[in-house]
């Protein structure tokens, strides 16, 4: 095995957030320019030292504007990971590199929208023209029959899911119901003091059957930032440093975007085998070393399918996991002690980070006890990205 | 059904025969002429040997229901609230989305048996809708 490694030699050192809201009411690249100074000042370093930014190709606001606005000097490395949520650790991955191979100092990712006053993802697909470029031809295979959502591109592969496990919606239900439990605790979230129970979800509208409104995440403003600098530098700044031991991206067999159709077993996701398989052999640990996860939840179905791929139950026993409440704050793994996307908000999954962060810290407002290590996921259906971060390196 | 239109098709180089295929009443299905295998969604070359030696056969048009949905929000015209979409399985072997037509409830389960109806939706989009195989 190859000794060069990204493991251990970065960390994040500095988060900073926005309010999550409906209606931001400011430019989305003040929301970008609010959340990367926060996290200069989390971490205590002056933003002029930022010499490296990597976003989602998905983020509307340019790195060189947001490293002008900053008071930024030298930019050596900007860098945009696509397919939608699927990013959100990839940026992360980018700035490990950069600073692992000394290309750059301090390198801040970001992901700032205005998604939800702006433009709505969950509108779908249907009024895209017809052009011949690779992402309107993929899509003319779905959206001309009526498939144009998100929801009811998860909810194809969730309705076979669910034939072949035996799991109901019930099951789909409890990873909301978990999700909304940690939000209602955290002030931050835009469901803080709304929990739900098992009948809301069972009782909220069809969106695509079998999703319901309950198993949507929202639709959010807002922006979340993170600064990344070596493992020296770490030491020296205001947090316990959270060490990134594994960084990944993954896309296999027969990967769409979304529409995974046509590879052999629809109800998995073996991107993201592929990239718990990546983040382990880096960090030298497996799923049982790690405490608590954020388990990217834009979906509910997909939170199943991920605990299975990232090896903390078998296939198709997710929902004994969710049964039997492993993954509340009382369980084996807690997830998404933030409240999710489903609770906290929908930032693409950059406020997973920062919770993963937060949990390493021993700053959650669930805070799980004894955090070693936190695995952090990107999003599902899509080509996707984790994160390992560990409180050593 | 409305009148109102579907979503529009964006077609290329690589997939032109297709929708060309359904306006003759003809479902393709692209196959490499090097290895034999077939392909679906279609490419400008073999995804199993790479050759970019393509054609295509003609499917006999059955096949049986891999998954499916129901569409309910947001939901626009010409499309109804709850209607069905299935992924098809053909008996060749590869898979595609269809709106389901002609189903009664009961009729929209997997495994079940379809068929394809090829249907000029507007003066543009001709689609292969499918529907059960007992019709």
């Amino acid at each position: 095995m190859s000794k060069r490694t990204i493991s251990g030699k970065s960390a994040i050192v500095g988060i900073g957030a926005t309010e999550f809201s409906k209606r931001s009411g400011r430019s989305e690249m003040r929301l970008a320019v609010e959340a990367v100074l926060a996290a200069c000042a989390d971490a205590g370093i002056v933003p002029s030292e930022v010499d490296g930014i990597s976003t989602y190709t998905m983020d509307n606001n340019p790195e060189m504007e947001v490293h002008r606005l900053i008071g930024g000097k030298a930019l050596k490395m900007f860098s945009r990971i696509d397919y939608g949520g699927g990013a959100a650790c990839g940026p992360l991955l980018q700035a490990a590199m950069a600073v692992a191979t000394g290309i750059c100092e301090c390198v801040v990712v970001y992901r700032a929208m205005n998604e939800r006053s702006d433009y709505r993802f969950g509108t779908g697909v249907a009024d895209r023209g017809a052009d011949p470029t690779y992402e309107t031809v993929a899509f003319g295979w779905h959206s001309p029959h009526g498939l144009i959502t998100p929801a009811s591109w998860v909810a194809m592969s969730a309705s076979a899911y669910l034939h072949k496990y035996g799991a109901t919606t019930e099951d789909f239900g409890r990873v909301s119901v978990g999700g909304r439990a940690m939000a209602a605790e955290n002030p931050n979230a835009w469901f803080y003091q709304q929990p739900i129970t098992l009948e809301d979800h069972q009782n909220s509208r069809w969106i695509c059957e079998p999703l319901r409104l309950l198993d949507c995440c929202q639709e959010s403003d807002g922006a979340v930032a993170c600064i990344v600098v070596s493992d020296e530098r770490a030491r020296e700044l205001n947090h316990r440093p959270a060490y990134i031991r594994g960084a990944a991206q993954g896309a296999c067999d027969d990967q769409q975007s979304m529409t995974s159709y046509y590879r052999e077993d629809i109800t998995r996701l073996t991107e993201c085998s592929l990239v718990a398989d990546q983040l382990y052999r880096q960090a030298g640990v497996g799923p049982s070393d790690i405490q608590t996860a954020v388990i990217y939840d834009h979906f509910t179905p997909y939170v199943m399918t991920q605990l299975e791929e990232y090896g903390f139950c078998q296939r198709g026993e997710a929902k004994d996991f969710l049964r039997s409440g492993e993954h509340l704050l009382t369980g084996s793994l807690p997830i998404n002690t933030h409240g999710g996307q489903l609770g906290e908000a929908y930032i693409h999954g950059m406020n997973g980070v920062a919770e993963g962060v937060r949990q390493i810290r021993g700053q959650s407002v669930n805070q799980v006890d004894n955090v070693q290590h936190v695995l952090v996921t990107g999003g599902t259906g899509v080509p996707t990205s984790g994160l390992l971060l560990g409180s050593e390196n | 059904m409305s009148n109102a239109l579907r979503p529009r098709i964006g077609v290329n180089k690589d997939t032109q025969f297709f929708w060309d295929g359904l306006k003759q009443g003809k479902l393709l299905i692209q196959h490499c002429k090097a290895c034999d295998q077939l392909q679906h969604p279609p490419g400008p070359c073999c995804k199993h040997c790479q050759s970019f030696e393509l054609d295509a056969i003609e499917s006999t048009g059955r096949g049986t229901i891999h998954s499916f949905v129901r569409m309910h929000h947001p939901i626009a015209p010409p499309f109804e609230s709850g209607h069905p979409i299935v992924l098809v399985e053909l008996e060749e072997g590869t898979r595609l989305i269809a709106d389901f037509i002609n189903s009664t409830p009961e009729q929209v389960f997997i495994g079940a048996a379809v068929k394809v109806a090829i249907t000029d939706c507007d003066d543009e989009v001709t689609l292969a809708l499918f529907e059960p195989a007992s019709m």
